[in-house]
This record gives C-alpha cells, structure tokens and sequence, in this order.
C-alpha cells in the first residue's frame, strides 16, 4: 500500500487536505533543536566500539517551524472537546477545565524525581493523601489507591485484591467472576488477566441483570461479581440491593465498575450500596484530559476488610510527615512509582474547584441533560429501557436496516453535522447501538441544535438513504478500508526505511 | 466555586419541565429504590468550592514543600531521567484537538492523532530496531509485563528468566502481573554488571518461556547478548530486551541483538520527571507476532476515495473485541505521552539525539572519574562498560551522603539498601544526564569530597 498523503487541497472538494508524514517531509541535514550535549564525535576513541549501534537511525529530520507546522495541522485533522460536542457514550466527554493545566505545570511537581527521599516529596505526599481521602468519601470507602494508570488497571487491581483476600482466608475455591453481558470489555478481559474464569450474566429483557440466572450462577466458585453502575445501558439496576444480598450471601465480593460514576457523584456512595471494591475514572467523572486514548488514572477504593492488600507504595501519613511503606500483605506494585501524579493533581484541583455541593450539582445535571436530550430525540429511534434514564441512554438504529443502513452510517452524517459521533455498536446486548452521553458541562442550546441535526439525520435515512452511505462529506476522509487495514497490516511508514 | 455548568436558571426550569419534572432532585427517582432523597450523603469532608487563585496557590503551596528535590540538581536515575526539553514539545502537546480527544475510534474525525500514534509507532520501531511497536502502555514495568505475557502465551511455558540487571521495581510489577497465573520468574545472576553465557545456556530449557535482559542494566551497566537469540530460539524460547531509548541513539538496539520483544519506558524521551508519572511504556515486537502483541495498533490504508489514511486496525486482538480471549486488558494508555515523544524525537532528529545521548555518556563518565578518585570510593564493576549510571561503593551510609547532598540543593545518587538491601547501605547509583554542566559536576564531587573527609 503506498502512502502519498499530498497535504495539498483537492480541487473543488469540500474536505480539508491530509499532512505528508514525518518521513516524507524529511530533509537530509536539516536541524531541529539543537539540545545541550556534545557532538559523537568527540567520544571517539573512548566510546566501545563493540557496543556502538550499527543500524541506522532513521528519526526524520526537520526544521524547528517544520515540526511545529506538521503537529498543528495534524491537531487541525482531529476533533476533541475543545472544538467540538462529544456526544461518546461511556466516555464522558467533559469540559476539562483550564486551571488543572495550570497546576500540572507547577514546577514542585512537574520536575520532582520519583525516587527523591520522603523528605523531599511532602509536598506531592500530601495531595496524593489529601486525593485518597476525598474518594474515600465520595465512595464511601475505607481506603484508597491511586496507583491504577487507567480504568482497565482498576479492575486487575482490585480483581488480584479479591485474589489475595480469598487466599488469605485459605479458600481457593473461588475461581470464577460473575460479569454481565452489557459490561465493558475491560471486566472480563481482565478477569482472565487475574486468573480468573469468567461466566457472563445475561441480561433480562429490561438491560437489567436477571436475578434468576445470578442465583443460578452464584455458588461457593463464584470470587467477585462485577456490575457496572448504573448499568451500560444507563439504567439503574432497579433490584441492585437484593443482588447485593445475593451476592454477599454466597461470600463473593462484589465490584463496582465506577466508568459511570459521573451519574452519581455525590448522590450514591458505592460503599454504601454495599460494594467492596470500586475503580473510577478521573478522566470521565473527574474531567481530567483524555488526550486522545490515555493518561487516564484509575483509582480503586475499598472496604476496610480489602485494605491490607491494595499495592504498593501506600501512604502513610503520621502527624505531619507523610511516608511510603510496602506492607507485607500488599498484592505488591502494579506499575512504577506511585501513580499518575501530574493526573491526580488534576482530579483533586477539580474536587477542589468544586466542593461537595459543585460535585453533587455535576450529577444532577449530568442526569438532566441526558433526560433533555432522551426526550428531544424522543419518536427519532427507539430507545432501550424506559421512564428517565441516568447520564446516558441507547437508541437502536436496527430498524433502519431495511434502508441498508448501520449505526455507524448515521455516525458518519452526525460527524459532518458538526459534532464527535456517539458511541456505537456498544453495549453489545443492543443491536445497531448508539449511546448518547452529553455531560453536564454542555448548553441547552448545544443540546437543542445536536438534537434538531439528529432528528434531521433520522429523516434522511428513512427518505434518502444513499445520502447518508455518501457520509462523511466535510471530513479529510471518509470511510477507511479497515479489512484492508487488517488484511495486510502496515504499522510504520514505508518512507522511514530509506533513512539513513 | 465553578461548576462548569452552563444553564441559565431559566434554561434549568424549561429542560426540567420538558420532562415534567419540577425540580433537579426529582431526577433522583432514576435511583430509587436504593436511594431516597433523605439519604443523600454528607459532602461536607470535600469542603466549598474554590476559585481559581485559591486552588493554584493552594498547589502551589504544595509543590513548594517537594522544592528541595524538584530544584535540586539530579544526579539520580533509576528509571527515571532529567532530560533537555524542547519548549515546542509542551506547546504542540497542549493543543486542545490533541489533549481533549478520546481514543480515535472515529477515523474521519481522528485523522490527526491516528497519523501521530503511527508515526509515534514509526519512530520507536526505528530506534529499537524492531519491525514494529504499539500505541503506547502505561510505563515501562507494565510495557515489559506485557512483553513476558506475549512470551508465555507464544510458547505456553511457565518459567520466565529474568535478567539481575532488570530494575528490581520492574520485576516485583511482573510478579503482581503474575500473581494470577501459574508461572515463575527466575533471576539470572549479572557477573561482573553482565550476563554471563553459560549461565543462561545452562538454564534454557523446553520450560523456559522467555529471557528478559536490560540494556543499560538497572546498575547503569551495558549488557551484551551475543548469541543469545541463537541460544534460546534453538530451544523455542523467546527473547525480550527492555531498553532506555535514550541509550539507543548510541547503543546497539534490541534488533540488533535479536530480540523478538522489546520494552522500555519512554520518560526518557521529552516527558518532565512528573512526581512518576504519567509515563510511557514502550512495546516493540518482530512482525511475526503483530497478533499477538496488547495495546492500540494504528494502520495504514485507504479511503472509500483512495485516499491514503489512518485507523485503529487488528482489534480483534482487544478487550472490547475478545472481552475475556483479549491479548490484554489495555483500554486507556499513554497516548498523549506517545505524542509527546514524537515531538521531541521529531525536533532533536538522530543528530539531536545522538549529541544529548553523547553528552549523557560524556557527563557520566566524567563524573564516574571525578568521584572516584576520592579516597574510599570505588566503582563496582569497573571492568564493565556503563552508559549513563554507575554504582559507587562508599566508605559512608548512602543514605546519610544523601540527605546531606539535598540540604545543598543536590539530588545525588540513589541510595541502593533499600531496594537491594543492607549489603547495598553503601552504595548508590549515579546518573549525569547531557543536562549537567561542568560546574554542577565539579560542585558536586567537591561536596562529596569535603563531607567525607569530615
């Protein structure tokens, strides 16, 4: 496959031209920065011969303005909240605010060495420690771990917490986790990461989990049980607390999935539910950037009966000193260092920023736009589940296929309306899904214009639906061959091997 | 203090009565019968909202109790390294397009970051000498986790020999990685700061998963595998290199070894020291096990108009494809860390980074001399080769020299008992990168000279 990407508009087209690679636009000879060190030159005679790399080094070579021209137009190809509604369902896409740029920059933290001795990170020990406490009580846990680099993270971290604690009570029975069909792909996948065998809950006709077929699955295997609250579809399990009974009458534990959390911050503390375990998302509920697939950071609270075994370093905090200990019972450490810093002080700048009542405010109106924008695009596309939704809701587009069109088809026409597409073929359990988060942090208006294009979209795709298979229109490009992507996969740039 | 809710009080009282709801609470039946509205629990531990200026100097604060290490001049490695930064980096990565995307699952609204990850993807296959590398994990431990899991899955073996050279924090997150699986990590002892042959010949065996090396060596020592690809494909083990990149401007690449896997973390390239993180794991592999290998892929391919362009491609091999047969949990990685190596790769370019790679070897070796030449000090492995970290063995507690050298404003060498132990209490690793000057060097070892001689 040849990669010519012109970075030239095409004559008479409405869509905004690609950027040549790094490769393509490389000049033999031509500097960029030129950073402090010295020339290899001078190591000659001193420098092993033996341990020299003899393959070339093939990195592009480009002025300083090339580069800064390159990544500005790249930025210029790629839609994120900041430029555009980001309807992506169980993504929540909020506004990330400003000021938390501001406090990742400050130099106490941004340059501070990770192996730096207690004494010199009191500062960075504090905030961590002022994090865990705040979660602790939004999640109504005994204690906290911010060391998780993502939601996914969470889940094995606290999947191998459930492993230890069973261990330490000698019973190595319990192999098995409980995971409904509608949950993210991360809950089993990492399951089986932690050792486990999966068993899926199917779900009832509702969304809901079926309570017949958790008491069939439920024995003295099952370790966990893990449920995604309120559920992918956005529904609220109605019979959350008889499961919890179930669940607990059996000796399993039970898990929160928190990636909704934005749905209840505030209003409903997961320990109080009578969970056990509990991963948020700071980049969902507490608007820390996504950046385009990571950093996130998954903290994980627990139950005060789980806390001797969350990894390691903990803090620990005595008078006024704050200090790092690796107790013996930990499942040990699930990456370097102690977390995702510069990402946590984002999340607690915006506990901060917010206060409880802010963030109790975020979930009210987290759940108003969600219902505004459910009953502005009532009669559009049915929904799945019924009465008011939580922060986000599913709509099928199954029956436009007798016009020959998929969700993702709509999703191509919602693009050149002008916004980021919903989040579509997800939950799985839906067929021709398309999920719809709007977040607290967009206007009435936002929501009025997005639900006017989406009915205008409906329209077309039942009285014209070859408009809608020409979508994307306005985009650089439309519709990638991704079985040709897949067929014969081509992961780095042609051009990079004639570098020398 | 803001909420960045954007509703006029009007606005609030015409949604709530499009669903014929008279007030915000009325929402909260979403959650009955778990919940009634009595029962909303108390929020006052989280405190009142903050303003701008309040929050910042709040931080701010804060960050002022870290300054004794975050102002220091840092002669301290370990897996984490005080490089040069480009200004344009942070200013290009910044870009809100970039920094408030989500995963480009979208391709046509994508097209931006799906290029960055493959040129991300590009470049770190290029400076490893690898056929291709992944879209990021989360740091370098986890990248080399996931390295050995390939490796086990591959082969379906249960033993994992692993290099004395890997950083030992490196190796405790595998064995969390492994805690749920039925294999065993067994350490290759370093000899002289290397990997001796024979050792390793003598173990390899029809159980053996996989060989795990580090170059540099956790102790700054650069360790040589000739003829261990040779070793271990004849008895159907793989081999993985974890590796700094930095070191790879100048050092032999993990394919040039032979690798089948390499890992590493990318702090190294463009990204501030961060308190830890976040980071970026580096995942590189032999075109053979494309499929086999974790994380986000970006592709290569064409439009319905013919149009070269970019997707997420393979993800049959992901969670949200496989659920629990996934090659790996992975969902959110480092990808706006990935971005901002390739800018600074892009703005320094091989002459770049060579010359800061040679000033981090120049620095090093310099300092390595200069210190031991004071009375008591002495190199550990002198007879190996070091890049940019060294072990001195002092006649003093290291962690005492430590903390003496902070009250000067210097973060000196890692104190290594309490990683390796008490018969490590006198001994501290070194790390000069091309970032310290003539002065900072000299400075420093005139410190260490006179606190000794006390």
């Amino acid at each position: 496959m040849s990669l010519q990407l012109s970075g030239v508009e095409e004559p008479g087209s409405t869509r905004p031209p690609m950027e040549p690679t790094l490769w393509q636009k490389s000049r033999p000879g031509a500097r960029g920065v030129f950073p402090p060190g010295v020339s290899p030159e001078t190591l000659e005679g001193r420098f092993p011969e033996r341990l020299r790399r003899k393959a070339p080094l093939s990195l592009p070579e480009l002025s300083e303005l090339d580069v800064v021209r390159h990544f500005t137009r790249l930025s210029h190809l790629n839609r994120g909240v900041d430029t555009h509604f980001y309807p992506l369902g169980s993504c929540t896409m909020k506004y990330n605010p400003k000021i938390m740029d501001r406090i990742a920059e400050i130099a106490g933290f941004r340059d501070l060495h990770p192996r730096s001795e207690p004494e010199g990170m009191q500062g960075l020990l504090e905030v961590l420690h002022t994090l865990e406490d705040s979660l602790g009580h939004l999640l109504g846990m005994e204690a906290v771990t911010l060391a998780p680099a993502a939601g996914a993270h969470g889940e094995l971290t606290g999947i191998l917490i459930a492993r230890r604690y069973f261990e330490s009570k000698g019973d190595r029975n319990r192999t098995e986790i409980l995971i409904p069909d509608s949950a993210h792909g991360t809950n089993p996948a990492s399951a089986a990461m932690g050792g486990f065998t999966v068993r899926v809950l199917p779900s009832g006709s509702d969304g809901g989990v079926d309570l017949a077929h958790l008491a069939e699955s439920l024995s003295e295997k099952t370790a966990l049980v893990m449920m995604t609250v309120p559920s992918t579809l956005g529904v609220f399990e109605k019979d959350l607390l008889k499961m919890v009974e179930m669940v607990k009458a059996s000796g399993a534990l039970l898990y929160m999935d928190g990636a909704n959390f934005n749905a209840f911050i505030g209003l409903l503390r997961p320990g109080d539910l009578g969970f056990d375990i509990v991963h948020i998302n700071t980049h969902k509920t507490l608007a820390t950037p996504h950046g385009g697939g990571g950093p996130g950071s998954g903290p994980v609270g627990v139950k005060a009966h789980l806390a001797p075994f969350l990894p390691s370093p903990r803090i620990r905090k005595e008078g006024d000193r704050y200090s790092l200990v690796s107790p013996e019972t930990s499942i040990g450490p699930i990456r370097s260092f102690i977390g995702s810093s510069l990402v946590l002080l984002r999340a607690l700048g915006y506990l901060r920023m917010l206060g409880g009542e802010g963030l109790r405010r975020v979930a009210l109106y987290a759940l108003l736009n969600a219902n505004y924008l459910r009953a502005r695009l009532s009669g559009t596309l049915p929904r799945t589940g019924s009465g008011l939704c939580a922060h986000e809701f599913v709509l099928s587009a199954k029956e436009l296929g007798a016009e020959g069109l998929h969700a993702s088809d709509l999703a191509k026409e919602i693009l050149d309306a002008g916004y980021y597409a919903p989040t579509i073929s997800f939950p799985l359990i839906v067929p021709e899904a398309l999920m719809i988060e709007p977040t607290e942090t967009e206007s009435k208006e936002t929501l009025d214009r997005f639900a006017e294009d989406f009915r205008r979209i409906v329209e077309i795709a039942r009285s014209n639906p070859e408009r809608i298979k020409g979508a994307p229109r306005r985009t650089p490009i439309a519709r990638p061959d991704e079985v040709a992507a897949a067929r014969d996969p081509v992961l780095t740039d042609p051009a990079s091997l004639h570098v020398s | 203090m803001a909420d960045f809710i954007p509703h006029t009080e009007a606005e609030t009282r015409e949604m709530l009565s499009l669903l014929g709801l008279d007030n915000l609470e009325d929402l909260l039946s979403v959650y009955a019968p778990s919940m009634a509205a009595s029962s909303l629990p108390d929020l006052s531990p989280l405190g009142i909202g903050q303003d701008e200026r309040t929050l910042l100097e709040w931080f701010s604060s804060r960050g002022e109790r870290n300054l004794p290490a975050s102002r220091a001049v840092v002669f301290r490695g370990a897996g984490a390294y005080d490089h040069f930064i480009p200004a344009a980096v942070s200013a290009l990565v910044g870009r809100g397009e970039f920094l408030t995307s989500y995963t480009p699952y979208q391709p046509e609204a994508s097209q931006g970051l799906l290029q960055a990850i493959f040129e991300f993807q590009t470049s770190i296959a290029r400076l490893y000498g690898m056929d291709l590398a992944n879209a990021s994990l989360y740091d370098g431990a986890t990248a080399m986790a996931e390295a050995v899991l390939v490796a086990v899955r591959e082969t379906e073996r249960s033993v994992v020999l692993l290099s004395e050279g890997i950083d030992p924090e490196c190796r405790s997150v595998l064995e969390t990685y492994l805690e749920g699986m039925s294999v065993r990590v067994e350490i290759v002892p370093l000899k002289g700061g290397t990997t001796p042959y024979s050792v390793l010949a003598a173990r390899v065996g029809p159980d053996v998963a996989c060989f795990v090396g580090s170059t540099p060596t956790f102790l700054g020592t650069v360790d040589q595998f000739d003829g261990f690809s040779e070793l271990l494909h004849g008895s159907g083990a793989l081999f993985i290199v974890h590796a700094n990149p930095h070191s790879l401007a100048l050092l032999k690449s993990p394919g040039e070894w032979g690798a089948d896997l390499a890992s590493g973390e990318g702090q190294p390239l463009g990204l501030p020291l961060s308190s830890g993180g976040p980071y970026l794991g580096l995942l590189s592999a032999r075109k053979k096990f494309v499929r086999r290998i974790p994380g986000r892929l970006a592709g290569l391919t064409k439009d319905r108009e013919g149009r070269p362009c970019f997707v997420l491609t393979l993800q049959a091999r992901e969670q949200h494809i496989r659920r629990e047969k996934a090659n790996s949990n992975i969902c959110s990685n480092e990808t706006l860390l990935a971005l901002q190596a390739l800018v600074y790769l892009s703005l320094l370019g091989p002459d770049g980074l060579r010359r800061a790679a040679s000033g981090s070897w120049s620095n090093a070796h310099e300092l390595c001399a200069r210190l031991q030449a004071i009375p008591g000090i002495s190199l550990i492995n002198p007879e190996a080769d070091f890049f940019h970290e060294f072990v001195l063995e002092l006649p003093v507690d290291a962690d005492a020299l430590s903390r003496h050298l902070l009250t000067e404003g210097i973060l000196g060498g890692l104190p290594l008992g309490g990683l390796l132990g008490p018969s490590w209490s006198r001994r501290m690793l070194w790390c000069a990168t091309e970032l310290r000057t003539e002065d900072e060097i000299a400075r420093t070892v005139e410190i260490v000279r006179l606190s000794l001689e006390k």
